[in-house]
C-alpha cells in the first residue's frame, strides 16, 4: 500500500511540475522569440531486475503510474502472473522531462529596421561574459559606441567579429548584410543546428546556450527579414486545455490517495485485525 | 507548487507593465514629435532539475533534462524612433526635421535637452523658445519689429526688417545625432537627455553629414499608430486574463492537497 501512495505522490508531483512548465509557457506569451517548453512523462523503475528490463523497454514512456495492478484478485494469480504483478509493482511511477518545442513563432511587421525575425531554424550568435549564447529574439539596437547589441547589452556576432554601425539610414538584406547608406559593414552570423533539442539548453534572457552535443552549423537556409519581429510560438488556447487536463488527473491521483488511505487503511485495520 | 503561482504572476505583471505603456502611448497619439515605446519581454531564469547530457547510468545518458522557467519580465522599453506624420501649420516657427537629428534646447538647470518636437514660439525678449519656454540652443533672438522669418534647409534664420529689401540671417539652427538615438532618457515634454548608452551627441548643420533637413511651416505628428495599440492592447487583456487562470489552477490543486489531508 505504501508503494501506491508513493505512486500518486509522484503522479501529483509531475502534475505540479507540469503546471509550473505550462505556467511559464503562458507567462511568456508576449516574449519575442519564446519557445514553448513541453513537459514528457516517463515511467520509472524502483530498481532493474532481468526480467522488468525487457517489459520495461515497451512501455517506457507511458504516462499511467503503474498501480493498477496492485488491484488484481489474489487468489486467483497463478506463478505467472504473480511474476508479472511483481514486474508491475516495480515500476513505481512517473518522473518527468522537458522538452523545447522549437517550432518557428508568427511573425509581426514593427517597421523598425533593427528588429529582425529569421525565417528558418537559423540562430543569431550573441558574445556575452559567459561565452557565445544563441538566440532568435531579433530586437536589436545599438549601444553608444554604435555596435549591434541585445536588450541586455551582449554584442552580437557578425562574420568578422562585433558590427559597429556608423550613423545614418541602416538596411539588412534577407542574407543578413548590413548595409549604412549604401555601404557595406558586415554580415551577420547565422548558425543552426542539426538537433536543437539536443544542443541547446535554455538559459533565459532569450538566450540559449550549447550543449556540446552537436557543433553549429552555418544557417545556408535562414532568411533574415529586417523591420520584423518574431513572436512567442506559445498557443494559449492549447496551454489552457493542457492546464485543466493537468488539474483533473492531479485530482484523480488525490482521489487515489484519499481511497488508499481512507477504504483501504481501515480494511486492513479492521477486517485483518478481526484474524 | 508556489513556481506556478509566481510564475504566473511575473506573466501578470508584465502584462500589466505593456498596458501601462499602451496607455502612454494611446495618450500622447496627439502630441507633437511624440515617439511611442514598446516593451520587450524575455523569459527569467531556468530552474535545472535534471540536466540534458548528464548520465542516467554507466551506458547512456539523459536525451533531454528537465528545466522549469520562472515567469518573464519587461527588459526594455524600446523608444521607436520612426518618422511620424508631418501636418502642415503655415506656422513660421513650426518646424520638422526630415530625417535624423534632434533639436538643441537649454534646460533651466543650464544643461542642453534634445527634442524632434519642433512647434516653436517666441517669448518676451524675442528668443526661439519651447512651447514650455526653453530656449534653442545656439541663443537665436527675432527682432522685435521684423516682418517674417524664414528658416532654410540647413536651418539658417532670416528675417525681413521693414524698409529693407534684403532678408538679414540672424541665426543658425544646429543638429544632434545619437549614435544609440534608442537610449536616450526621456524627461516628459517631449525631451530627451543624453545617458552613457546613447553616447555622446554630434552637433552639425541640418542637411549635411547625414542629418534631417528642417522644413518650415510643418509640425511632426506623434508616431503612434492607434489600430496596433488597440490590438496590442486586447492581446495584452486576454494574455493577462490567462495567466490569471494560472493562478486559480495553481490555488485548486493546492485546495485539493488541503481537502486530502483534513
Amino acid at each position: 500500500m505504501s508503494n501506491g501512495l508513493y505512486t500518486a505522490y509522484l503522479g501529483m508531483r509531475a502534475r505540479q511540475r507540469a503546471l509550473d512548465v505550462t505556467a511559464n509557457n503562458i507567462a511568456n506569451v508576449s516574449t519575442t522569440a519564446f519557445k514553448a517548453d513541453r513537459l514528457l512523462y516517463r515511467a520509472v523503475e524502483a530498481e532493474v531486475s532481468p526480467e522488468s528490463q525487457t517489459l520495461g523497454a515497451e512501455t517506457s514512456g507511458s504516462a499511467q503510474p503503474a498501480s493498477a495492478a496492485l488491484s488484481g484478485d489474489d487468489a486467483a494469480i497463478d506463478a505467472e502472473r504473480a511474476s508479472t504483478l511483481a514486474l508491475h509493482a516495480r515500476r513505481v511511477g512517473v518522473v518527468s522531462a522537458t522538452a523545447t518545442d522549437f517550432s518557428a513563432g508568427p511573425i509581426r511587421q514593427t517597421g523598425r529596421t533593427l528588429d529582425i525575425a529569421l525565417e528558418g531554424d537559423g540562430f543569431l550568435v550573441v558574445a556575452t561574459a559567459r561565452g557565445e549564447r544563441y538566440t532568435r529574439s531579433g530586437s536589436l539596437t545599438l549601444n553608444s559606441a554604435g555596435q549591434l547589441v541585445t536588450h541586455d547589452g551582449d554584442l552580437v556576432v557578425g562574420d568578422a567579429g562585433p558590427l559597429t554601425l556608423p550613423p545614418g539610414e541602416v538596411s539588412i538584406s534577407s542574407d543578413g548584410v548590413i548595409s549604412v547608406r549604401g555601404s557595406i559593414v558586415g554580415r551577420l552570423k547565422l548558425v543552426r543546428f542539426e538537433n536543437a533539442g539536443r544542443a541547446l539548453i535554455k538559459e533565459g534572457q532569450a538566450l540559449f546556450a550549447a550543449t556540446g552535443a552537436e557543433q553549429p552549423k552555418e544557417a545556408v537556409g535562414t532568411a533574415v527579414r529586417s523591420g520584423a519581429l518574431e513572436m512567442s510560438n506559445v498557443n494559449p488556447v492549447a496551454e489552457l486545455v493542457t492546464m485543466i487536463q493537468q488539474g483533473r488527473e492531479f485530482e484523480s491521483m488525490q482521489r487515489c490517495v484519499t481511497l488508499m488511505m481512507n477504504e483501504l487503511g481501515r480494511k486492513i485495520v479492521n477486517e485483518l485485525g478481526r484474524i | 507548487m508556489s513556481r506556478a503561482l509566481h510564475t504566473a504572476a511575473t506573466g501578470m505583471m508584465a502584462q500589466q507593465q505593456q498596458i501601462d505603456n499602451i496607455a502612454n502611448n494611446l495618450a500622447n497619439s496627439s502630441t507633437v514629435g511624440f515617439k511611442r515605446t514598446r516593451l520587450e519581454f524575455q523569459d527569467i531564469l531556468y530552474q535545472n532539475l535534471r540536466t540534458p547530457g548528464a548520465a542516467s547510468n554507466a551506458q547512456t545518458s539523459l536525451p533531454v533534462g528537465l528545466q522549469i522557467g520562472l515567469g518573464t519580465r519587461a527588459v526594455a522599453s524600446e523608444r521607436i524612433f520612426l518618422q511620424g506624420d508631418f501636418q502642415q501649420t503655415q506656422n513660421p516657427l513650426d518646424l520638422v526635421i526630415e530625417g535624423s537629428g534632434f533639436f538643441q534646447v537649454r534646460l533651466s538647470n543650464g544643461e542642453i535637452a534634445y527634442t524632434r518636437a519642433g512647434s516653436f514660439h517666441l517669448n518676451a525678449e524675442g528668443q526661439i523658445v519651447t512651447a514650455t519656454g526653453e530656449p534653442l540652443e545656439p541663443a537665436i533672438t527675432i527682432p522685435r519689429e521684423a516682418t517674417s522669418i524664414t528658416i532654410g534647409t540647413d536651418g539658417t534664420v532670416s528675417v525681413t526688417m521693414p524698409g529693407q529689401a534684403n532678408a538679414q540671417t540672424v541665426g543658425q539652427i544646429q543638429l544632434a545625432t545619437f549614435a544609440n538615438p534608442a537610449g536616450l532618457e526621456s524627461l516628459g515634454r517631449n525631451l530627451f537627455r543624453e545617458t552613457a548608452a546613447s553616447g555622446q551627441p554630434t552637433v552639425g548643420t541640418p542637411d549635411a553629414n547625414g542629418l534631417g533637413r528642417i522644413n518650415q511651416g510643418f509640425v511632426e505628428g506623434s508616431n503612434v499608430n492607434v489600430v496596433e495599440e488597440l490590438v496590442q492592447m486586447i492581446a495584452a487583456q486576454r494574455a493577462y486574463e490567462t495567466n490569471s487562470k494560472v493562478i486559480t489552477a495553481a490555488d485548486r490543486m493546492l485546495a485539493t492537497i488541503n481537502q486530502a489531508v483534513s
